[in-house]
């Protein structure tokens, strides 16, 4: 306290203030360096959980990936900030020191006014000429530490600048809608893809549906002539039957009629054409049973492909629908025309009888 | 991942959101506690010193709160991507499962 009271007294004779309490100058370096390490682990810290969903790859990974570590990125400017902070505490530091060192020299030259004050036997006249000294002295550390703090509020002022300059909230606003506006094309774009597949489905489908229904409709042609054929010749070997006395006879040769193309009691022309006939017959199952098949079967599988989709998505169905009538439809004809031409060749070419008349 | 270079990691994006929310917080807390600890009060009563000194903390204390907002968003983004995966994954499988049967 009389040592305060004496360096009072000391800056008083000095005709200098007290410098001032660096303490908080101290404090706020400290700070700034705290500051300064937060940044630095801010950008471990962010950089890892960045990584956490490392393994995804695509244009919405790209665009995040940009906007974190590209050019004005976030990690980037972490990083930048960071330096200035840390250049910030060292210049504190470095003002700090400076006043120290500018204190002391203070309080030493107040304390050694303050003593030359107390020696008596100083004369008045070279009293006067030491204090002259002192305070030219302490008036040049004063203006020293105006220097330093000048110099250094420059200094600040240029690193709050920088600070400053880094990109705005604007513009990282405008990134992360960028990048949601990808992430939403990128959904349109499948959604698209789904509509794409769904009407692929639908076309491969009716395709395979149209191939059909032209075997189908020549197969029903073939099926038909074969049928009016064979009831033709049928009605004339019934009228042959029933025109024999012998009932018991007739009556057997009802129940177990003889393949048509075999039958003794039709003319040589009328058995070559019904042979002719069955064996177009067997090609109309075959195809029926074949390539028909497989078609009807194809666009089947596309109809509940696309119908699968639909569903899921929320598309239209409704012709996919239709597309399943119709393919039902198809599959019934198919059904029933095979079984017709396979009743009609029977009627023809009973296998029974190959062996006894062979026509030719 | 899938023809064209897409890989979906969904639990990775929900990883990443929960690391970066994790992280929004404690810098918000931080950045509290620092501007409490740094008070108002003027530090060598020297303008020269002081007013650029004042200027500098505003300028931290901004891009400080900017870099908060920029962790909290990549936070939400990661969560809104995961979830956007997730869904474009499901649709993925309808896609990509029937190995092109009708190609």
């Amino acid at each position: 306290m009389a040592a305060a009271g004496l360096e009072a007294a000391g800056f008083n004779m000095l005709g200098v203030a007290p410098p001032p309490d660096t303490g908080e100058l101290a404090r706020h370096a400290g700070l700034l360096e705290s500051v300064a390490g937060v940044h630095r682990s801010v950008g471990d810290d962010g950089a890892r959980a960045y990584r956490a969903a490392g393994s995804n790859a695509g244009a919405a990974t790209d665009a995040l990936a940009e906007h974190v570590a590209g050019k004005d990125g976030v990690f980037p400017r972490n990083t930048e900030h960071g330096l200035h902070v840390s250049v910030a505490a060292s210049v504190m530091k470095v003002t700090f020191a400076g006043h120290e060192w500018a204190k002391n020299l203070l309080i030493g030259l107040a304390g050694t006014a303050a003593a030359v004050a107390g020696v008596a036997a100083i004369r008045p006249e070279v009293l006067v000429t030491i204090r002259a000294r002192l305070r030219l002295f302490a008036q040049r550390v004063q203006k020293w530490m105006r220097i330093i703090r000048q110099a250094v509020g420059r200094h600040i002022s240029r690193l709050a600048e920088l600070l400053r300059r880094t990109p705005s909230k604007q513009q990282i606003g405008n990134n992360l809608a960028a990048e949601q506006r990808l992430m939403a094309d990128r959904w349109r774009h499948t959604l698209v893809r789904h509509d794409v597949t769904r009407v692929a489905n639908a076309a491969q489908a009716r395709s395979s549906m149209g191939r059909a229904a032209q075997s189908l409709d020549q197969a029903g042609h073939e099926v038909s002539q074969a049928e009016v054929s064979v009831r033709r010749a049928r009605s004339i070997v019934n009228a042959d039957i029933n025109a024999y006395n012998d009932a018991s006879t007739a009556a057997y040769l009802k129940a177990n009629p003889k393949g048509l193309a075999y039958d003794d009691l039709l003319d040589y022309d009328t058995r070559l054409k019904l042979y002719q006939q069955a064996a177009r017959l067997e090609q109309v199952e075959a195809q029926l049973g074949g390539p028909t098949a497989a078609q009807l079967a194809h666009a089947g599988r596309h109809v509940d492909e696309g119908l699968n989709i639909a569903r899921k998505h929320g598309l239209d169905a409704s012709e996919l629908q239709s597309l399943q009538q119709r393919l039902n439809e198809l599959k019934f004809q198919r059904h029933e025309l095979a079984d017709r031409a396979w009743t009609a060749r029977l009627d023809i070419q009973r296998p029974d009888d190959l062996y006894k008349v062979y026509p030719v | 991942m899938t023809d064209d270079g897409v890989v979906w990691d969904v639990a990775g994006r929900q990883a990443s959101a929960q690391q970066f929310r994790t992280l929004t917080d404690e810098q918000q807390q931080f950045l509290q506690s620092f501007r409490a600890e740094l008070g108002t009060g003027s530090l060598l009563q020297d303008p020269d010193f002081d007013g650029p000194y004042q200027t500098f903390l505003s300028a931290l204390f901004g891009g400080f709160e900017e870099r908060v907002a920029d962790l909290g968003h990549m936070g939400e983004g990661q969560a809104l991507m995961g979830a956007r995966d997730r869904e474009a994954e499901k649709a993925n499988e309808v896609i990509f499962g029937h190995g092109g049967s009708w190609a």
